[in-house]
């Protein structure tokens, strides 16, 4: 059977994670906002990253901003 | 029988073989083999013993507990109609090597799970990544929102149909909101539901999904959105019509839009006892439709299954797939289905026995 990668990052190494991605400080200060809906992310609400345009963009875990997330992108 | 039993009886078997002791090993082993999905489920049970002292453990539970569930999905949707979804999956944790550079050169997305006590919303997390992007995505930029959602939701509910925490949160969390915003979704949803009781979601309506996604690929690139979701929804309403119908009503029995041309052959008339009658309305849908459906319930399938062998001879048919027999429910009883598409091949000229 072939299989296709869904990445993920568990929530014991999820702060670890985003200061390797450098978003970890911005996220604690308030200073990112959901690609899609503009909400402020807090280390409650992130669902997701994603890459566009060159950049690394966070999405909240609103069902609405993260299916548009999803359908955006190939397995 | 319990984990450390079965821990205990394979330890025994190894270390006192016997001449029974290494058939059955042997069967296992080939068991397993041919299931991979029941390795993992396996897996995710023994992970799970050490989850609470190893974080490695614990993320290693979570993958393949998920796992197990798409990959038998996978591979039951596949059964009912072949390449549906083409692939299984892998839950990857992401390396501690990754920098912003390498995360952007591989272009995915990452998505957060949590500890295995939240696992109904980690399965739903997944398992709604993985329809919304493995399943039929040559249709989806062709339909609306409306339609792709109902699509999709009603796949998630048939994955989730084995975990009934996961499908309450679901209902509850993603479905229930969804649908109090816009109705339309749960109307679509009701039809679609409906055809998945008769066996129709999968191997009828979701396999035409594929073939005009696949051309609409290669032939309409400035194809308007509105006319082929159109078309999709007066489709999902006429097999709905037909697979809804009391056994004596009169239904339209065949669909011809811009897009779908399709004829559904009922083998359910007492009358039609006479393989005659069914081969006379096969060929008088050659010359119109793309795709030719036989489909029967309970004694009437021995007869698609003769039906089938004859015209299986025909040139200008050819069947897809193997004849498989489903069970359906109905009035509380099991009864055995069968669906069986023909592709059509040629539409003009006569239907030239290929024996002949």
């Amino acid at each position: 059977m072939t299989k296709v990668a869904i990445k993920a990052v568990h929530d014991s190494d999820l702060e670890k994670f985003l200061a390797k991605l450098k978003l970890l400080d911005k996220i604690k200060e308030g200073k990112i906002r959901c690609g899609i809906c503009g909400e402020v992310i807090t280390l409650d609400n992130f669902l997701c990253v994603y890459p566009e345009e060159g950049q690394i963009k966070v999405c909240c875990n609103k069902r609405e901003c993260y299916e548009k997330v999803f359908a955006k992108y190939k397995l | 029988m319990n984990l450390m039993n079965l821990l205990d009886l394979i330890y025994e078997f190894i270390k006192n073989p016997s001449l029974w002791g290494y058939p059955i090993l042997i069967f296992i082993i080939i068991y397993f083999l041919l299931n991979p999905e029941k390795v993992e489920k396996w897996g995710a049970i023994l992970f799970k013993a050490f989850a609470y002292f190893s974080v490695r453990a614990e993320k290693k539970h979570i993958s393949l507990d998920i796992q197990s569930y798409v990959n038998s999905f996978q591979k039951q949707i596949n059964d009912e109609s072949e390449g549906l979804l083409p692939y299984g999956i892998k839950i990857e944790w992401v390396s501690e090597e990754i920098t912003p550079e390498s995360f952007l050169a591989e272009g995915k997305v990452i998505i957060r799970l949590g500890h295995h006590k939240n696992r109904d919303e980690n399965i739903i997390r997944v398992i709604l990544e993985y329809i919304s992007q493995a399943l039929v995505p040559e249709i989806k930029h062709h339909i609306t929102k409306e339609v792709r959602q109902a699509i999709d939701f009603t796949v998630v509910k048939k994955i989730l149909s084995d975990v009934p925490s996961a499908l309450n949160r679901f209902y509850e969390t993603r479905y229930k909101p969804e649908v109090e915003e816009n109705p339309k979704i749960e109307e679509l949803c009701k039809m679609m539901e409906d055809l998945d009781s008769v066996g129709w979601f999968t191997r009828i309506f979701l396999r035409e999904m594929k073939e005009i996604g696949v051309e609409l690929k290669s032939r309409f690139p400035n194809l308007s959105e509105m006319d082929v979701n159109n078309e999709i929804i007066d489709f999902l309403r006429f097999l709905h019509t037909i697979a809804t119908k009391r056994p004596e009503e009169i239904v339209p029995l065949s669909f011809i839009g811009n897009f779908i041309k399709v004829a559904i052959v009922l083998v359910a008339r007492p009358e039609s006892i006479d393989l005659e009658p069914h081969k006379r309305r096969i060929k008088e849908h050659i010359s119109k439709v793309n795709s030719i459906y036989l489909a029967a319930r309970g004694g009437y399938v021995e007869l698609v299954k003769f039906l089938a062998k004859e015209i299986d001879n025909w040139s200008s048919l050819r069947r897809i797939g193997e004849l498989k027999v489903y069970s359906v429910r109905l009035n509380n009883r099991k009864v055995k289905s069968i669906c069986v598409r023909y592709k059509v091949i040629e539409s003009d000229g006569d239907n030239v026995d290929k024996r002949s």
